[in-house]
């Protein structure tokens, strides 16, 4: 019998800075004042961020194995770790100012926030079924939380409500799922799973057709793909906005970092499944984007703008191919970068008013000086969620439907191309509202409300702008590291 | 001794009610135990497989099921708490600010 020695702790180092990190913000916030506008706290959480990339810089290309096989810190899992850390970095600078003027200025925020990504984290580098379960509820209970936090305002416990109550009924089928590969296979490890689901007639087994599909019903209510989706528009609503940012981006990013583990790294697919997920690219595709056309609050257009991004995703997913897998991964994190940029943009007030509909976009640009640097931040996130080139949405959309087109999918890529232009309109709306409408009752709610400098954030969503510009116009390098990655996964 | 298809068919009608119980049923905290069955169904499909195969793997799960269950249903319940304060109901189809 052999026990964990303490080699195996070190592919988990960076999640183990994470946690200490969190502890650290607890205890930070034991001992310190209670005043609510210290920086301590956000910058101790951005400090154990950047010490745990640092650390996964360094593990990168060890390809080390921990746990009797159940952990590793492969290119693959590390490369989407730290899209996960980035993404906590954004979220940390946009959510500062949001809960010092919304009355939910608790330090319990960052550690949630931590513990979220820890979650993450941990369920990408695993192999086994068990793994990745735990990884998932450390990831979704802290969400729960983090959604709710406003606990009195009335739409954010109805938000949390309902992502609760959806999260653990999918929860549900994917534990049921497990269980019937786990019955089939005699196994939780991806590994032996996939190996025994090679064998000729493995398939003639009932128990593992069901427990596929269940799987997919489980991930796919976290990446919110349809006929899974609805939660999505109710939940980004009335979540805080730098939660719904970070959902959208890292918890989206880390449903797919799992999809791709489980379904396309061996597992032989059938002609069921490829018509299966056809349909439901196309429906995530063309319900995201028709709905969000009909929206008038940005929030929920953005929800359902982000199932439409889901849906492109999932046209890789389809395609399923190396190429495809390499921009599933450049496209998961260019969406986080965009999602986040547009939703950090609406956590800033304006003349102490929160972005909420289009008519209170209006005359935007013209507010003031910081209004003025936010209309052309949001700008840039709107070309490139839309995929302008020279952004990072437009070198993502290409490599889905250059990969998709390699492997004869010429139907998909074409209702894809179609479900661009449809996001024109909505995309588009934004930034018109944003520099040619008048304002409309200006100045009126200036004293109702106080408003917390919005700097820091605005720090943020610049680096974040940035950082698409340069994947829009130097893709190479991130595009090769993603290239590495998917060699590490087995196929 | 039961056979493991019989412990089987009774998880999966256990799953069912589960499911039906979260559709059709309207009081939150009904659903949530709605929910909960569905957790104990699945553990009751692991025993089976478990017992069936003679390996821990599956045993070892279910401990982890229970776990994670309850912290689900003390985030879940104080959820349920603060949202009855603001609203007095638990009835889920008076929740509807948030629409289409």
């Amino acid at each position: 019998m052999t026990f964990v020695t303490i080699s195996d702790f070190i592919p988990i180092v960076p999640e183990l800075i994470l946690v200490l990190t969190a502890l650290l913000v607890l205890l930070v916030d034991l001992v310190g004042t209670q005043t609510g506008y210290k920086m301590t706290s956000p910058l101790l959480a951005i400090g154990g961020l950047c010490v745990a990339v640092f650390a996964e810089i360094q593990l990168f290309g060890g390809n080390r194995v921990g746990f009797f096989d159940t952990i590793v810190a492969d290119q693959y899992s590390i490369l989407f770790e730290i899209i996960y850390m980035v993404t906590g970095i954004i979220t940390i600078t946009i959510s500062w100012h949001y809960i010092a003027e919304n009355n939910m200025n608790f330090r319990e925020y960052y550690v949630l926030m931590l513990f979220s990504i820890v979650g993450m984290m941990l369920m990408t580098s695993s192999l086994d079924l068990l793994m990745i379960f735990i990884g998932l509820e450390i990831m979704s209970i802290s969400s729960y939380i983090m959604v709710g936090m406003m606990r009195r305002v009335v739409t954010a416990n109805e938000a949390a409500l309902k992502y609760l109550l959806l999260g653990a009924f999918s929860t549900g089928f994917l534990l049921y799922g497990i269980s019937l590969i786990y019955g089939a296979t005699g196994s939780t490890q991806l590994p032996a799973i996939i190996e025994h689901l090679q064998q000729a007639g493995a398939f003639e087994n009932p128990l593992v057709g069901f427990g596929l599909a269940l799987l997919i019903i489980g991930v796919g209510f976290k990446v919110a793909i349809v006929p899974f989706h609805m939660w999505t528009p109710d939940v980004y609503t009335g979540a805080p906005t730098p939660v719904a940012a970070f959902m959208s981006a890292a918890v989206k990013a880390a449903g797919f970092a799992i999809l791709i583990r489980i379904f396309l790294t061996g597992i032989p697919h059938a002609e069921r499944w490829d018509n299966m997920m056809w349909v439901i690219a196309i429906l995530t595709m063309t319900v995201g984007n028709v709905m969000a056309l009909r929206q008038n609050n940005i929030k929920r257009m953005l929800a359902y703008s982000s199932i439409a991004h889901a849906g492109y995703v999932m046209v890789a997913v389809v395609v399923g191919s190396e190429a495809a897998i390499t921009s599933i991964i450049y496209y998961s994190f260019a969406y986080a970068l965009m999602g986040m940029g547009a939703f950090g943009v609406l956590s800033i007030r304006s003349n102490g008013k929160t972005i909420e509909t289009y008519e209170d976009l209006a005359g935007y640009a013209h507010a003031g000086p910081t209004e003025q640097v936010a209309a052309v931040l949001m700008s840039t996130f709107m070309l490139s969620l839309l995929g302008l080139p020279l952004t990072a949405g437009f070198i993502g959309k290409f490599q889905i439907f250059y990969a998709a087109l390699d492997e004869g999918w010429f139907w998909l890529t074409v209702i894809a191309a179609m479900n661009s232009v449809i996001s024109l309109f909505y995309y588009l709306r934004v930034i018109v509202f944003m520099y040619m409408k008048e304002r409309i009752g200006a100045q009126q709610e200036k004293e109702s409300q106080t408003s917390v400098s919005s700097l820091f954030a605005i720090t943020g969503l610049l680096a974040t702008a940035a950082g698409i510009v340069y994947l829009g116009i130097f893709p190479n390098d991130f595009v090769q590291l993603a290239q590495l990655s998917v060699t590490a996964i087995s196929f | 001794m039961i056979p493991t298809t019989h412990v089987l068919i009774l998880s999966a009608a256990l799953f069912s009610i589960g499911v039906l119980g979260v559709m059709l049923r309207r009081n939150v905290i009904v659903i949530f135990m709605s929910i909960e069955l569905m957790l104990n169904a699945v553990n009751l499909s692991f025993v089976g497989f478990a017992r069936e195969m003679d390996s821990m793997t599956g045993v070892i799960f279910i401990f982890f099921i229970i776990v994670v269950a309850a912290a689900e249903a003390v985030v879940g319940l104080s959820i349920i708490l603060s949202i009855y304060r603001n609203r007095q109901t638990l009835n889920v189809d008076e929740y509807n600010l948030l629409k289409w």
